[in-house]
């Protein structure tokens, strides 16, 4: 009795190791990673355009060119306004952070004023001007400043007060 | 076996879904933008000086007919000092300036009459010729008032008519 259980137990045990030999296989595949830093965009600067005395006559468009220079001074086209005080102004930084040579669009750049409505008109942001490299891709190092300056115009109509806003850029990392 | 299948086909198809979401990433950052626009400055002519009418008597004396400025006048202009309005950038110091004396001519003629400004000895201003200077105390935009003084000799012939003349007043910003 002991025996013959043995045997089917011996069996049993051969049966299995034919199925095991019959379907095993081993394979090698290489696995790689490439760990990149986050691709970030940040506000690193705010948009200046200074004090302004208005125009007593025409339409004067107040312009702040997209640059570096953190004490810029506005160009002024039309009508009679001028800068009150040279060096007050200073177009948006943003900061992109990504992996080396990255690509990326720059979507839209939207400049808007708080109260501006019958005080400033023709309200747009500038084209983006890049710190290294260009608009669109990152440098070797994976970090791009994005200047972006902007212009409306002023009347003899517009109020006098600080006029407050934002200016938001949209980039996609591609 | 088609249930193995089947798995695989679903993993696949997910990562295929998954790769283009992580290579392109929007984002997005704000900067602040502001502009203070402020009056021009600048000096206007709100009212000219106007001399009374001066009434020659044969005895030598003279008289003035509305020579008292009052409200509801119906139209008449009577004597009054020159109004200017002066305006500045806030902090900006200033001077302002009046000659000492300018010419009136006769209208359709060629004699001539002097007459004085009104300086500091007379009416409290800051001193020869110089109506104000420094920064003005109060806001960006200020009144001022200048008069003035004809000296008439008793044996001097005076032709009768209408004498008009210009002054310039000089706002100098510092």
């Amino acid at each position: 009795m002991n025996f013959r259980t043995l045997l089917a137990a011996a069996a049993g045990v051969a049966t299995v190791a034919a199925a095991g030999s019959a379907f095993a296989a081993s394979a090698t595949a290489n696995a790689s990673a490439t760990i990149v830093a986050p691709s970030t965009l940040a506000a690193t600067r705010d948009l200046t355009f200074g004090q302004i005395a208005k125009p007593t006559s025409g339409t004067s468009t107040i312009t702040v060119a997209s640059s570096s220079s953190a004490s810029a001074t506005p160009s002024i086209d039309g009508g009679n306004a001028y800068v009150t005080t040279n060096g007050q102004a200073a177009s948006a930084a943003f900061q992109l952070t990504g992996s080396a040579n990255q690509a990326y669009t720059v979507d839209s750049t939207v400049l808007s004023f708080t109260n501006s409505a019958g005080n400033l008109a023709n309200i747009a942001a500038l084209t983006p001007v890049a710190s290294a490299g260009s608009v669109g891709q990152l440098p070797a190092n994976g970090v791009q400043v994005l200047y972006v300056g902007g212009k409306f115009d002023i009347t003899p109509s517009t109020a006098v007060t600080t006029y407050n806003g934002t200016l938001v850029l949209n980039v996609t990392y591609q | 076996m088609a249930r193995s299948s089947s798995l695989i086909g679903t993993c696949l198809a997910g990562l295929a879904l998954a790769a283009p979401a992580s290579a392109s990433a929007a984002s997005s950052a704000v900067a602040s933008a502001s502009v203070k626009i402020v009056e021009a400055g600048g000096i206007a002519v709100l009212s000219p000086l106007v001399l009374p009418t001066i009434i020659a008597t044969p005895s030598g004396t003279a008289t003035f007919a509305g020579d008292v400025p009052s409200a509801g006048t119906g139209g008449t202009v009577y004597a009054r000092n020159a109004r200017l309005m002066i305006r500045q950038e806030s902090g900006e110091a200033l001077s302002v300036t009046v000659p000492d004396t300018f010419t009136v001519v006769r209208v359709g003629g060629n004699e001539a009459l002097t007459v004085k400004t009104i300086t500091s000895g007379e009416y409290g201003l800051v001193g020869d010729g110089i109506l104000m200077s420094g920064a003005m105390m109060h806001g960006v935009a200020t009144s001022v008032h200048i008069s003035g003084q004809l000296a008439l000799a008793s044996a001097r012939r005076l032709v009768p008519g209408p004498y008009e003349g210009l002054f310039a007043v000089v706002v100098e910003y510092n």
